[in-house]
C-alpha cells in the first residue's frame, strides 16, 4: 500500500523571520515561521552561537504569547482600590502626561523619591542610564533577588562569575561539577554541553539536594543539604591542600597566593604589603628579595613569612590559607553530618578532582603570550570545570560559598584554561575596572555615574555622614556593602515603612514584585496597599510596565502596557550580559516579527520618550528635542563613549568596523540580514588565561571591551573584604554602626569561609525547603501559556520517603508546611532521590485567582502554592533586638533558600491549597480566555 | 477502562437482541407467525437499539458507514457487517414465517448461529486487545455469548408472555418440553453468572498480564519503577479513557449486586412460576429485566475493572 | 486497508536516549507547535485558560524514580510517542481504514478524513501513543513529522521530526532502522537498544537506549591517592609542611 494522506511537501510558511527568543533569560536565536501574518511555528536558529538550532519548551511555545487573554490592551489608570484590578483605559498621551507630571515634580524636588526597579530586564544599560540621568540612586534590577552572590563573588575573586559570564569548556572538560544549577539560565547551552560531555564520556558530578533535571543524568549525585555547599567545598580544599595536590605554578603566576599580607594588628593589618607605588609585594623565589608582584619575571614564593622594611611582618596568602583550611573543622568527618555527604564521598571527590586535574592534564599546541611578554609554547589545561547557579546563590552564605568555589578552581589551576571553566568576553575583568556605585548628586542633576557598581572598601559605600543608607533598598550601606545589583526585594517593604525614607513614585518594569518576586508575598501585598494616617497609600504613586495582567499590575496606579518579545526591537548588548562563547564574542537584536494590534508600546520606547519629555540630560539634543525616536534608533545611535554603543557589529559609517566605530545608520538592517546577531571568533592565541593573556588584552582593547589593558591576578585573598573588616575592627573614618560590627568582622573574611545561614537543624523546624524552576517554565509570564501550563498547572511538595513515613504522609495527601512566620497547605508527593532533610517544589506555578488570564478556579490558584508565603523578609531578632534583612550580609542577596520548615498532615479534607487570595478584577479590554484553542487550524 | 454508557448499552442490549434472535431462529419454526413476528421484531429492536447506542460513542458518527470496509482485519468492522446481516436474516425468517414460505425453518436455523456470530464479533472487539489483559482471553467471547443466550431466552419468555396477553388465541409455548423450559429458565441466568464468575476469577489474577512498569519502561533491570512526575499535571485523554479506577471494595459489592439481580432474581422468579412461566407475562418480564440489569452492572464492571497497559506508565 | 504490510521498504523511527534526557519537555512542546498547524486538524486544547486545561499531544515525557535496591534512587526522564510498530495493533483494529502503516517507510498514520472517532485504536495501543483530539474528534498520533521529512519547502537539513531537531541534549535520533548501516541502527547495536513491552509482540520500530549506570564518587577513589602519606600538619609547622608539600608537585 502506498497511501499519502496529503502532499509530500506542504507549504510551511510565507516567510521565516529571525529574531531572539525571550521566553527566558537564555537569549537563543529563533527562526519564526510567519504565515498569513501569524506565527506558524518557531524553531531554533541553527547558526546562532547560543542554541545552535535547538530550542526548549518555552521557546517553542512562544507563539501562544500572541494569543494570551492576559495581554494588556491599552494604558490604564486605576479607578478602584489597589489590587482590585479596576481601571479605566486612557490614551498614551494621558498616560505619559501623568507619568511625566509625577516624575518631573520629584526630579526637581528630590529625585530620590523615585524608586525604579526592573525585573528580568535585558536592557539594563538603558534603564540604569535612565535612572542615572534622572538622578535617583534607587534603581536596581532582578539580580539582588536572583544571583548577585554569584556575580559579585566571581567578580571580586576571578574577574567574572559562572552564570552567563563563563561556561565549562564543553569540548575538553573531563570532570564537571554542577552546584545548585537551576535550569533557566543558559538553559540550552548547558543542555547542549551536558550532552557533549556524555558523548565524550566525561564525568558529571551534581551537587544538589534534589536529583531531578541535570542531576538525573549526572554520573554521580551528591545530595547535599541546602546551605552546606560551601562547607563541602572547603573540605575539598582542605583535602587538596593536605595532599599537596594543588597547581603551584598557576597559583604563583595567576593568583595572589604569593602576595604578602601584613601580619599583626593595626590599620594595615591584613592588607597587602605594598611598595611605595602601591604595588603588592611578593618574595621573589630566585632572589629571595621583595619584589613587585606584577613585575615581569617575579616568581613569588608561595610559603613565606618575612620581616618588612618598616618593621612589620608579612606572610603570604598561601601560608595563611594553608593554616586556615588545614584546620580539622574542615575535615571530611567533621563536615559530613552538616553537608549530608559522607566523608568517603568527599575524599573520593577530592581524589577525583586531583586525578583529573593533574593526571589528565591537557596540553593544547596553542602558543600564548603573557602580559610580561613570555611566550608559552603550549596551553596547559586542567580539565575540571565547575558550574554553579542559584542553589548556591540564594543563601545567606552564598557570597562566601561562591568564593569557596572559585578558590577550589584556583587551587586546581582550572580557571579560563583548556578544559576548565572559561570566560566569555568581555569577561574576565578586574573588579577595579567596574564602576563604583553612584549616589545622589542633587535635584535636576544626574548621578555622577551608574547607580550600581562594585565597592572596593568603606569609602565607596552609599551612606550619609551618620552611616545611614542613602538608597531605599539599603544596598551599599553597612547592611549590604557589596550589593552589586541592588536589593529588589527590599524596595517595597522599605518604601512602605518609610525606612530609610519614603518615596513618592515607585516605577516597576517586568517584575512581579507583588507576587513571587518578593520575599514574602502577603507582606508585599500589604505594603503596596498600606495607607498612612491621612488615608493615602504609603507608597503614593505606583507605575507598572508589563505586557500582561500580572498580579503586580493590579496594584498599579498607572499601567504602561508593554509588547511581547515578538513585537518589538530589542538589543542583547555586550553592555549587559554576554551571549557569546569562550571562543567567540556575540551580541544580538530582536525585531518585530508580527504586526502589533493593540494600543501598547515597547517599554524601552516609552522610557526613551519619558526621558525626552523630562528633558533628561542625554535624552535630548542640544536643542532640547528628543534625541531618539524609539529604542531601535537608540540601539543604533547611542554612544556610551565615543565609538562604543549598544551593538558591536557593523559599526562605522560603512559598517566595516567592529566594536569601536561611529554609529552606522544601517546597523540594524545588517543585524537583521545576518539573522539578528553578530559574532566574531576570538583569535586562537587569545582564548585562554585572558587575565594575563597579552593578545586577549590587546584584542579586547581594540574591540572596545576594555578601556585599556587590564591584566590582573585572581584574588584568593580579597582585600576589599578585609577593608570592611578593618572598619568593623575600628580602623578608618567610615565606621559601621556598632550593632553590625561583629557581623562584619565575622562574615567579611578575606578568605572564603562557611557559616550556617540556615540556622540550626535542631528545633521546631527540622527541614529545609527550597524551590526549583521547572525546565519548561520561566517566571509567571511563561507559566500562563496554555501549552506550558498543561505541563505544570499545579505543584506538589516533594517530601523525602523517610519524612513521609515518620509524619504519615502519603502521595496526594495535604499537609501543613510551617515556618517560624506562617504556614501553608500543600499537596504531598513522596520522593526518594532527594536529600533527607529537604522538601522542595516547583516555583512560579501558583497564581492569584483570575490573574494572567486564567479562570477563577484554575489549579494554579486552587491547588498551587508559593513558598514565598512562609519566607520572611527579616531574620529572627538578634540579642540586641535588631532584625536584619533575610539577605546575605555581604551582598544583600535575598536568602530565600535558607527557609526552615516543619510538616504535618492536614486534618481537613478540603482539596485546596492555603492561603487563597481574592479574585483579581479584569481590566477593561481584557476578557476571559476562550473555551478551546485550535491553534493553526486554518493551515491544516 | 472508562465505562462509557454508550458502550455498556451497546454490548448488553445488542447482546440480548442477538440472543433473542438466536432463540427465535432456533425455535421459531414451531411458533405461531404472530409469536415469531413479535419476538422477531423485539430482537431486531433490541439489537438495533444497542447498535444505535454504539453510534453515540463515535466522535464523528457521520463516518460510521466506513466501518463496513475493513472486515479483513478489524473485528469492529466484522461486527458492523455481521450484525445487520444477522438482523436481515431474522427479518427474512419473520417474513417467510408470516408468508408461510417453505424456506422459513431453514432461514431460522441459519439466522440463529449468525446471531451468535454477531455476538462473537462484538466480543472479539475486546478480546483482541492484548493491552487489556483482563479482556484478552477466550473467556470473553464465552461470557458475551452466555449473556446473549441467557438474556435472549428471558426476553423470549417475556415476549411470548406478551403475545399470549395480546392474542390469547395464538397462545401456547415454544416447542420445548415444559421441563426443559423450566430447567432453562431457572439455570440460564445462574449459568451466565457462573461464566462471569470464572471470568472474574481470571481477571483478578491477570493484572496487566505479562507487562509491568518495568517492562513498559525497560528500566527495571534491576529495580522498581515508580512515576514521580506525570507528563502533565492534569488529566489527559489516556488517563480519562484508560485510567478509570473502581475501588476494590466497591467492585466486590457491585459484583454481588449484579449476581443477585441478574442470576438469583430471575432464577427464583422462574422457579416460583414453574411451568407456567411462559404464561406469566409480568413475572417473565421481571425476570428478563432483572437479568438484563444484572448483566448491565456486570458489563459496567467489565469495563471499569479492566486495566490497560498504558496505565503502567502512570503508576 | 488496515491490514499490515508484509514488509516495509524502510523502517523510519526514533531512537531515544534515556541516558541523556533531562526531561526539559522541549520535544513535547515543539512537537505540538509544529503539528498543530501541520498534518491533519489542529492539536486542540480544551479549557486552555480554564480550570481543567487538557489537550491532544503526540509526545509526552514522564518522570520516573527508579530504585535499584542499592545506592540512592535515580530519576529517569522518559519521552514517549508512537513507536511505529511493525505489528501495530492500532492499525488492524481500525474499522474504517483510517489507520494505516505505510509500506514505503513504515510510518503509522491516521487518515483523519476517514476516522470516525471510535477510539478503538487508542485502546489497542499498549503504549498510549494515540490521543483523541478534543475538538476535532479524530485520533491524533505522531506522524514522525511526515510533513517535514520529505518536505522540499524545508532545507534538507531540517527534514527530520521537529522533536529531533529541537532536542537540546541530542537525546532523540531519527533514521532508518531497517538499514544496519544507518546511524540509528549503529546506536541501537552499540547501546543495546530496547523494545518497550516486548511481551506485547508489537515489534516497535522505535528503540530506547537505557541510562548508563550511575556511580557513587567514593567508589572511584583512586588507590594511589593516599592522604595518610602526609603527616597531619600542626599550625606551628605549617610552613615547613607547605614546602614539603610543594616539593612533591
Amino acid at each position: 500500500m502506498n497511501i499519502d494522506c496529503q502532499t509530500k511537501s506542504p507549504h510551511v510558511s510565507d516567510e521565516v523571520r529571525k529574531t531572539t527568543c525571550y521566553m527566558c533569560a537564555c537569549r537563543c536565536g529563533i527562526d519564526v515561521h510567519v504565515r498569513d501574518g501569524r506565527v506558524r511555528y518557531i524553531q531554533g536558529n541553527r547558526d546562532h552561537p547560543v542554541n545552535r538550532g535547538v530550542l526548549c519548551a518555552k521557546g517553542s511555545a512562544g507563539m501562544l504569547h500572541l494569543e494570551s487573554p492576559a495581554r494588556l490592551q491599552s494604558p490604564l489608570m486605576r479607578t478602584g482600590p489597589r489590587g482590585a484590578g479596576e481601571f479605566r483605559e486612557v490614551s498614551w498621551d494621558e498616560a505619559l502626561d501623568t507619568a511625566c507630571a509625577w516624575l518631573g515634580e520629584i526630579r526637581s524636588k528630590d529625585p530620590r523619591k523615585l524608586a525604579f526597579y526592573t525585573g528580568r530586564d535585558q536592557s539594563q544599560s538603558l534603564t540604569a542610564w535612565w535612572a542615572q540621568q534622572f538622578g535617583t540612586p534607587n534603581y536596581a534590577s532582578h539580580g539582588g533577588f536572583c544571583s548577585v552572590n554569584m556575580a559579585a563573588a566571581g567578580i571580586y575573586s576571578i574577574g567574572g562569575s559562572f552564570w552567563e559570564f563563563a561556561q565549562p569548556d564543553w569540548e575538553r572538560t573531563r570532570l564537571l561539577l554542577l552546584f545548585g544549577v537551576a535550569e533557566d539560565h543558559d538553559s540550552n547551552p548547558i543542555k547542549l554541553g551536558l550532552s557533549a560531555l556524555r558523548r565524550r564520556g566525561a564525568r558529571i558530578v551534581s551537587i544538589n539536594p534534589v536529583r531531578t533535571g541535570y542531576s538525573a543524568i549526572a554520573d554521580t549525585w551528591l545530595g547535599v543539604t541546602p546551605g552546606a555547599d560551601g562547607l563541602l567545598v572547603l573540605s575539598l580544599v582542605r583535602e587538596l591542600l593536605r595532599s599537596g595536590r594543588v597547581d603551584s605554578d598557576f597559583l604563583r603566576r595567576h593568583t595572589n597566593a604569593g602576595w604578602l599580607v601584613v601580619d599583626g594588628e593595626g590599620e594595615s593589618a591584613g592588607l597587602f604589603a605594598r611598595d611605595e607605588e602601591g604595588n603588592p609585594l611578593v618574595v621573589d623565589g630566585s632572589s629571595g628579595k621583595l619584589a613587585n608582584a606584577a613585575a615581569p619575571g617575579a616568581v613569588p614564593l608561595l610559603a613565606a613569612s618575612v620581616d618588612m622594611p618598616d618593621g612589620s611582618r608579612a606572610s603570604t596568602v598561601f601560608s595563611r590559607m594553608a593554616a586556615k583550611y588545614l584546620d580539622n573543622r574542615y575535615a571530611p568527618e567533621t563536615v559530613a553530618p552538616r553537608t549530608g555527604v559522607s566523608a568517603s564521598a568527599i575524599r573520593g571527590l577530592a581524589a577525583e578532582l586531583a586525578r583529573t586535574a593533574f593526571d589528565e592534564t591537557i596540553e593544547l599546541p596553542v602558543p600564548w603570550t603573557d602580559v610580561h611578554g613570555n611566550t608559552h609554547p603550549t596551553t596547559v589545561g586542567r580539565p575540571v570545570a565547575i558550574h554553579a547557579m542559584r542553589g548556591i546563590s540564594a543563601h545567606g552564605n552564598g557570597f562566601q560559598t561562591c568564593r569557596s568555589l572559585h578558590l577550589l578552581q584556583m587551587l586546581l589551576g582550572a580557571v579560563d584554561c583548556p578544559g576548565g571553566t572559561r570566560f566569555k568576553a568581555p569577561y574576565p575583568k578586574p573588579v577595579e575596572l567596574h564602576p563604583r556605585p553612584s549616589g545622589f548628586s542633587g535635584c535636576d542633576t544626574p548621578l555622577a555615574g551608574p547607580p550600581l557598581g562594585y565597592p572596593l572598601g568603606p569609602d565607596d559605600l552609599l551612606v550619609d555622614a551618620h552611616g545611614n543608607p542613602q538608597r531605599l533598598d539599603k544596598a551599599y550601606s553597612w547592611e549590604a556593602p557589596m550589593a552589586g545589583h541592588g536589593m529588589l526585594h527590599a524596595a517595597i517593604p522599605n518604601a512602605a515603612a518609610g525606612d530609610p525614607y519614603p518615596v513618592d513614585v515607585m516605577f516597576l518594569y517586568m517584575a512581579n514584585m507583588a507576587w513571587n518576586s518578593s520575599m514574602n508575598t502577603p507582606a508585599a501585598i500589604e505594603a503596596l496597599t498600606a495607607r498612612g494616617e491621612d488615608g493615602a497609600y504609603r507608597i503614593p504613586k505606583l507605575i507598572v510596565a508589563d505586557a500582561f495582567n500580572s498580579e503586580t499590575t493590579s496594584y498599579a496606579d498607572l499601567v504602561l502596557p508593554d509588547t511581547t518579545y515578538l513585537e518589538r526591537h530589542d538589543c542583547i548588548s555586550l553592555l549587559d550580559r554576554p551571549i557569546g562563547e569562550p571562543d567567540l564574542i556575540a551580541d544580538a537584536v530582536r525585531q518585530p516579527v508580527v504586526e502589533l494590534t493593540r494600543n501598547v508600546r515597547p517599554f524601552q520606547d516609552v522610557l526613551i520618550e519619558i526621558g525626552g519629555r523630562l528633558k533628561l540630560p542625554g535624552f535630548v539634543t542640544s536643542g532640547d528635542k528628543p534625541r531618539w525616536r524609539d529604542y531601535a534608533h537608540y540601539m543604533v545611535t547611542r554612544e556610551v563613549v565615543p565609538g562604543i554603543g549598544p551593538l558591536a557589529g557593523w559599526r562605522g559609517r560603512n559598517g566595516d568596523r567592529t566594536g569601536r566605530g561611529e554609529p552606522n545608520p544601517q546597523q540594524l538592517e545588517k543585524y537583521v540580514e545576518a539573522g539578528c546577531f553578530w559574532s566574531q571568533e576570538i583569535p586562537s592565541e587569545a582564548r585562554f588565561f585572558k587575565n594575563l593573556n597579552r593578545d586577549y588584552q590587546e584584542w579586547a582593547v581594540n574591540l572596545g571591551l576594555l578601556p585599556r589593558p587590564a591584566p590582573f591576578q585572581l584574588q584568593i585573598y580579597s582585600e576589599p573584604l578585609r577593608r570592611f573588616q578593618l572598619a568593623a575592627e575600628g580602623f578608618g573614618e567610615r565606621q559601621p554602626p556598632d550593632e553590625l560590627r561583629q557581623r562584619i568582622r565575622e562574615k567579611f573574611d578575606p578568605f572564603p569561609i562557611w557559616y550556617d545561614a540556615a540556622g540550626d537543624a535542631a528545633g521546631d523546624y527540622p527541614l529545609h525547603a527550597i524551590t526549583q524552576r521547572p525546565m519548561a517554565m520561566y517566571h509567571s509570564w511563561g507559566s500562563h501559556n496554555p501549552w506550558l501550563r498543561q505541563l505544570h498547572a499545579d505543584n506538589s511538595l516533594y517530601v523525602p520517603g523517610p519524612v513521609c513515613d515518620a509524619a504519615q504522609l502519603t502521595d496526594g495527601c495535604w499537609a501543613w508546611l510551617e515556618s517560624p512566620i506562617a504556614r501553608i497547605k500543600v499537596r504531598v508527593k513522596r520522593m526518594e532521590a532527594v536529600n533527607g532533610q529537604t522538601v522542595w517544589s516547583w516555583n512560579a506555578v501558583a497564581k492569584r485567582p483570575r490573574a494572567w488570564g486564567l479562570s477563577q478556579g484554575a489549579p494554579e490558584s486552587r491547588k498551587s502554592f508559593l513558598l514565598n508565603h512562609v519566607i520572611s523578609d527579616l531574620l529572627p531578632e538578634q540579642p540586641d533586638g535588631c532584625r536584619w534583612s533575610n539577605s546575605d550580609p555581604i551582598t544583600g542577596q535575598a536568602a530565600w533558600f535558607d527557609l526552615r520548615v516543619s510538616i504535618r498532615r492536614a486534618d481537613d479534607t478540603e482539596e485546596c491549597a492555603y492561603p487563597q487570595f481574592t479574585l483579581q478584577g479584569l481590566p477593561p479590554g481584557l476578557e476571559d480566555g476562550p473555551p478551546e484553542l485550535r491553534y493553526g487550524e486554518e493551515w491544516t | 477502562m472508562h465505562p462509557a454508557l454508550s458502550i455498556i448499552l451497546f454490548t448488553t442490549l445488542s447482546g440480548a437482541g442477538f440472543g433473542l434472535c438466536f432463540w427465535v431462529g432456533l425455535l421459531g419454526s414451531g411458533l405461531h407467525a404472530y409469536q415469531v413476528a413479535l419476538t422477531g421484531f423485539a430482537s431486531i429492536g433490541l439489537a438495533s437499539a444497542g447498535l444505535l447506542c454504539s453510534v453515540f460513542h463515535l466522535r464523528r458518527p457521520s463516518r460510521a458507514w466506513r466501518a463496513f470496509s475493513q472486515w479483513r482485519s478489524s473485528w469492529l468492522s466484522r461486527e458492523a457487517l455481521i450484525a445487520p446481516a444477522s438482523l436481515a436474516m431474522l427479518a427474512a425468517f419473520v417474513a417467510a414465517t408470516a408468508l408461510e414460505h417453505s424456506a422459513a425453518a431453514t432461514l431460522g436455523w441459519i439466522a440463529a448461529p449468525v446471531a451468535l456470530l454477531a455476538v462473537f464479533a462484538t466480543s472479539m472487539i475486546y478480546t483482541q486487545l492484548k493491552a487489556v489483559a483482563a479482556w484478552h482471553t477466550m473467556r470473553t467471547p464465552l461470557l458475551f455469548l452466555a449473556y446473549a443466550i441467557s438474556s435472549g431466552f428471558y426476553f423470549m419468555l417475556a415476549m411470548l408472555g406478551l403475545a399470549k396477553l395480546t392474542m390469547p388465541q395464538h397462545g401456547g409455548g415454544p416447542v420445548v418440553p415444559d421441563g426443559l423450559l423450566v430447567f432453562l429458565a431457572t439455570t440460564l441466568a445462574p449459568a451466565a453468572f457462573l461464566v462471569q464468575y470464572l471470568w472474574w476469577r481470571r481477571r483478578d489474577a491477570v493484572g496487566f498480564g505479562k507487562s509491568s512498569a518495568e517492562s513498559a519502561t525497560g528500566l527495571g533491570n534491576p529495580g522498581s519503577v515508580r512515576m514521580l512526575e506525570p507528563p502533565h499535571t492534569g488529566a489527559n485523554y489516556l488517563t480519562s479513557e484508560m485510567g478509570y479506577v473502581v475501588a476494590r471494595r466497591h467492585a466486590a459489592k457491585l459484583r454481588w449486586i449484579s449476581a443477585i439481580v441478574g442470576a438469583a432474581v430471575p432464577a427464583i422468579l422462574c422457579l416460583w412460576a414453574g411451568i407456567s412461566i411462559a404464561g406469566q407475562p409480568a413475572l417473565s418480564w421481571l425476570a428478563a429485566i432483572a437479568h438484563l440489569l444484572g448483566a448491565g452492572i456486570a458489563r459496567w464492571l467489565f469495563f471499569a475493572e479492566a486495566r490497560h497497559t498504558v496505565m503502567l506508565y502512570y503508576q | 486497508m488496515t491490514s499490515l504490510p508484509d514488509k516495509t521498504d524502510s523502517k523510519l523511527g526514533l531512537v531515544i536516549d534515556l541516558d541523556i534526557c533531562v526531561g526539559c519537555q522541549a520535544c513535547v512542546v515543539n512537537c505540538k507547535a509544529w503539528n498543530t498547524g501541520g498534518y491533519g486538524s489542529a492539536l486542540s486544547d480544551s479549557q486552555p485558560y480554564g480550570d481543567n486545561p487538557e489537550g491532544a499531544w503526540l509526545n509526552r515525557v514522564h518522570g520516573y524514580e527508579v530504585d535499584s535496591g542499592s545506592g540512592a534512587a535515580t530519576i529517569v526522564h522518559f519521552p514517549k510517542s508512537c513507536l511505529h510498530c511493525d505489528d501495530a495493533p492500532c492499525v488492524t483494529v481500525c474499522p474504517t481504514g483510517a489507520s494505516i502503516k505505510r509500506s514505503e517507510d513504515g510510518i503509522v498514520l491516521v487518515d483523519e478524513s476517514k476516522c470516525m472517532g471510535c477510539g478503538l485504536c487508542a485502546w489497542a495501543c499498549p503504549y498510549g501513543a494515540r490521543e483523541m483530539d478534543p475538538s476535532a474528534g479524530v485520533m491524533k498520533k505522531c506522524t514522525l513529522c511526515v510533513d517535514r521529512i520529505y518536505n522540499e519547502n524545508l532545507p534538507a537539513v531540517d527534514r527530520e521530526p521537529a522533536c529531533v531537531r529541537t532536542c537540546p541534549t541530542n537525546a532523540r535520533h531519527f533514521g532508518d532502522l531497517s538499514d544496519p548501516d544507518s546511524s540509528v541502527s549503529k546506536l541501537v547495536a552499540e547501546r543495546d537498544g530496547q523494545d518497550l513491552m516486548p511481551e506485547q509482540s508489537t515489534r516497535p520500530v522505535n528503540k530506547y537506549l537505557m541510562p548508563r549506570e550511575r556511580q557513587g564518587i567514593d567508589q572511584l577513589a583512586e588507590p594511589d591517592f593516599s592522604l595518610a602519606e602526609l603527616a597531619d600538619p600542626t599550625p606551628s609547622g605549617v610552613l615547613a609542611w607547605i614546602d614539603r608539600a610543594l616539593d612533591r608537585l
